[in-house]
């Protein structure tokens, strides 16, 4: 039994290489949702338009 | 008899359907006109160090100052224009009366005269200073 504890250890071993191998890995890699920061950049460049389409005498004034 | 009761009746109607028919431009119009002509008064406020710009897009007095109540009242009734237009103007742009005063509140200090009094977004009040503004790098002089 001694006698062949050295190669069942080489055996496991390469076993062990073998099925990392074999062994898939899936990861998902989730889209960075940037709509909403999109839609308040929007909105700000849109209202920021509309003051000063209303001040924009009133500031030169 | 019949006539004149129906033109009664009409002219009756009239009056009260005109003022509905008056459009939203025509308030804009009377508030800007109002705005202007308070504006002159609300320059030597700021330049007295009397009132500031706050953050949140309105006029307030200082913590020392001494206004009369003609100026107190001036304050009032150019905030409460400045309101209405910040309402308008959230209802149009599905945005908040609160988050249309900061935008315009940010105009204001980027205009602000050199000596008058702004908030800052942090909420502290400090003396406008004049910042020269940026010229790009491939504008620049080589």
């Amino acid at each position: 039994m001694k006698k062949y504890l050295p190669i069942l250890a080489a055996a496991a071993v390469l076993l062990g290489f073998g099925a990392s191998a074999c062994i898939k890995t899936e990861s998902e890699i989730k889209p960075i949702e940037i709509k909403p920061v999109h839609i308040t950049l929007d909105i700000n460049i849109r209202i920021e338009k509309a003051l000063d389409d209303f001040f924009a005498d009133l500031d030169e004034l | 008899m019949k006539k004149f009761l129906a033109l009664s009746i009409a002219a009756f109607a009239l009056a009260f359907a005109v003022p509905q028919v008056l459009s939203a431009a025509d308030d804009a119009a009377t508030i800007k006109k109002h705005m202007a002509e308070r504006k002159p008064k609300i320059e030597t406020l700021k330049k007295a160090g009397s009132i500031g710009e706050n953050k949140d897009g309105y006029l307030e007095a200082m913590k020392d100052a001494k206004l009369e109540d003609a100026d107190k009242k001036l304050i009032e009734d150019e905030n409460k224009d400045r309101k209405a237009v910040y309402a308008a103007v959230a209802k149009k742009e599905g945005s908040t009366v609160e988050h249309v005063g900061e935008i315009r509140a940010r105009q204001i200090r980027s205009k602000a005269a050199i000596g008058d009094y702004i908030q800052n977004e942090e909420g502290k009040w400090v003396k406008a200073t004049a910042k020269p503004a940026a010229i790009p790098a491939d504008k620049q002089d080589k």
